[in-house]
């Protein structure tokens, strides 16, 4: 009895959702007289907030030359740019979105992945046909309605609102035909402006994190088609003829090597900061291809390594994300059974960086937090000592004493 | 974004859900480092971080938002209550004008938001179980690390002080939704719980300053105002000078499942 009751009330309202959410407006209406209608004011004076919190957080990069490079790329490949503005932020995944009030953000993990000056044009164009096509108030309005829907619907889940979608304040989440549009507008830009677009299929691969397909929480690809059909769609459209390419060689490579080597060691040390070790390690021996004698890339593999021994919990959940796979468990033993292994490889880096500069204290401060993890007191004082005595001021000078203090140093 | 919808600053919304849903234990939701008492007695400053807040107001259709006016209410709030709370507690607390070192260093915002963001993902580590019996509360050890170091020079100080508020007042409309949705869910389970309009839940955390170790945390959700939910999470926190109380706040709560998240 109970279970034929609570079937005919999933039933009724089931068909109450279907019904209000074919009640919901589904297209973008234009303002009257050309302004913004009350929808588009709501959603832009809420982007203008969003966008003053990034700021306030100090999450927008504040490197002059990287920001005037972007806004000039930015402002070459979108037609009549006004009212956009491009800003590189401070975090370390891969991601840029586009708020619909004009507010455009990069993030200096993306930039760090980018492989050339057409792959970043072609980034600030599709988030750049977001804004312009209104996609922030389409979604704003579908998920509106598909909200009111999941309200209902979520009468039958007796309020665990596990339909419930995230609230408005997601203002940079879109569908796939609007990711595909805004790919089709930005292939259109690029071949205007000039930007030889062939490269431009590979750019997916050349962004992706994770060794698996499929949604990604952390990424602007969370609603977007899978890679490979977006790398497909992107080739058919070149192929068609419908888009003047011109196949020159990318004349700005050299101009974008070196905008980005300026965010390469925030970028990474952001990794390893959010537990990203073996991303950061990865980002660390891209950067060694093109500049084989920084001893800070060397620090940074190093620490990565040694973090990945002294904190396996973290590299365990690091690596289930990158893997897509469930066992944290299991991964977190995995990497305690390899603890010396990974010392053995921080101690070998942080040695490569004390080679290639023998001034370079950090690498002092890395051989000193790995003699101290395995417990061979006398070299990690002598290292730990010899960090604090740079040059530089120590900002983790605090912590390092205690270590001190905790090995009976006075 | 709000953290009771989106789940980031979990604490608060697995507190507010342990403490509502059915069962029956005495649990607590004090999280306390094994060497507390140790790290106690090097303490002779404590600072208090900038304060952190979030509140929504949540609409039946889902376009909910921001009030960044009662936010910055509670934040002023929070910045004058907490030190007295800790006064009572038996702390010293170094008054820090938090906006000059904010002028002078132009990556004081950045630098704050890191060790913000270090504490969430501690605060998940910490907060896998809503509520730990009495006997597991002492048994943490979480650390973020020496990105504490420049705040506690700034400060002067031994320990620095985390606290955060995430709030939410609903609408009407949604308010009379719950009523419909709990009434089915009374019709079929005999038990009905009242929607609730306004409610907040606040995170206080006291961190070593030398090495990031946090020693003590607790999360507090309730209907009252953010002074009265920051005393309440405040109360089991050990006064200086005196044994620690009847272990943490021993919360009768009916819960059918602690690790409901």
């Amino acid at each position: 009895m109970r279970t034929r009751r609570r079937a005919y009330i999933t039933g009724m309202v089931c068909a109450v959702a279907a019904a209000l959410a074919g009640c919901a407006p589904s297209s973008v209406k234009s303002g009257t007289d050309g302004g913004l209608d009350q929808d588009e004011r709501v959603l832009v004076a809420r982007a203008d907030a969003a966008a003053a919190e990034i700021q306030r957080k100090g999450l927008v990069l504040r490197d002059a030359v990287v920001t005037d490079y972007v806004r000039r790329v930015g402002a070459r490949v979108v037609p009549s740019g006004t009212g956009l503005q491009f800003h590189i932020a401070r975090d370390s995944n891969v991601n840029a979105f586009a708020f619909p009030n004009g507010d455009i953000f990069i993030t200096i993990g993306l930039l760090a992945r980018l492989e050339n000056e057409t792959q970043l044009a072609f980034v600030l164009a599709h988030e750049a046909a977001h804004v312009y096509a209104k996609h922030g108030l389409e979604s704003a309005r579908r998920r509106r309605s598909t909200v009111i829907a999941a309200h209902v619907a979520d009468l039958v889940l007796f309020g665990t609102s596990i339909a419930y979608l995230p609230f408005a304040g997601s203002l940079a989440h879109y569908n796939r035909d609007q990711e595909d549009q805004a790919d089709a507008v930005a292939l259109k830009w690029l071949a205007e402006a000039n930007y030889p677009a062939n490269s431009i299929p590979t750019i997916f691969k050349t962004m992706t994190e994770r060794e698996i397909e499929g949604p990604s929480h952390a990424s602007i690809w969370s609603s977007h088609p899978t890679n490979d059909q977006r790398e497909q769609r992107i080739t058919a459209l070149l192929r068609s003829g419908n888009l003047a390419i011109t196949g020159a060689p990318d004349e700005g490579v050299e101009r974008f090597r070196a905008v980005r080597k300026r965010i390469v060691h925030a970028n990474i040390k952001l990794k390893l900061r959010h537990g990203q070790f073996q991303l950061a390690r990865r980002a660390a021996d891209e950067a060694l291809r093109h500049d084989p004698a920084d001893p800070w890339l060397y620090y940074f593999r190093g620490e990565s390594s040694r973090r990945m021994g002294a904190d396996p919990k973290t590299a365990a959940r690091e690596q289930a994300w990158i893997q897509g796979k469930k066992d944290v468990e299991q991964l977190t033993r995995d990497f305690e059974s390899r603890r010396h292994e990974r010392f053995v490889q921080a101690r070998a880096d942080f040695e490569r960086a004390l080679y290639i500069d023998p001034s370079f204290i950090y690498a002092k401060r890395g051989l000193g937090l790995v003699a101290y993890e395995t417990g061979e007191h006398e070299q990690a004082r002598d290292a730990l000592r010899q960090y604090l005595q740079g040059e530089q001021p120590i900002r983790d000078a605090r912590y390092i004493r205690t270590l001190l203090e905790g090995l009976g140093d006075e | 974004m709000n953290k009771f919808v989106n789940g980031q600053f979990s604490v608060a919304a697995v507190v507010l859900c342990a403490l509502v849903l059915g069962g029956c234990a005495k649990l607590t939701s004090v999280r306390q480092h094994p060497d507390f008492a140790a790290h106690e007695r090097k303490i002779t400053k404590v600072a208090i971080l900038p304060p952190d807040a979030e509140f929504v107001y949540r609409v039946f259709d889902g376009d909910d938002r921001r009030l960044p006016e009662k936010e910055k209410q509670v934040v002023e709030s929070l910045s004058s209550d907490m030190p007295e709370f800790f006064k009572e507690r038996g702390y010293e607390v170094v008054a820090v004008d938090w906006e000059r070192h904010s002028s002078e260093n132009p990556d004081f915002a950045y630098e704050l938001q890191q060790l913000r963001m270090a504490f969430t993902s501690a605060s998940e580590e910490l907060y896998k179980k809503a509520m730990v019996s009495e006997e597991e509360h002492d048994d943490f050890s979480v650390t973020i690390g020496p990105v504490v170091n420049q705040f506690a020079d700034m400060a002067g100080a031994d320990a620095l002080v985390v606290v955060r508020y995430a709030g939410f007042e609903k609408s009407q409309g949604l308010v009379a939704k719950e009523v419909v949705g709990n009434a089915l869910l009374a019709a079929l389970s005999g038990v009905y719980y009242q929607p609730v309009k306004i409610a907040g839940a606040v995170e206080v955390a006291v961190l070593d300053g030398n090495t990031g170790d946090v020693l003590w945390c607790n999360a507090q959700a309730g209907v009252d105002t953010a002074y009265g939910i920051a005393r309440m999470a405040m109360l089991p926190l050990p006064a200086r000078g005196l044994p620690s109380p009847a272990p943490a706040q021993t919360q009768v709560v009916k819960t059918d499942d602690v690790n409901a998240k």
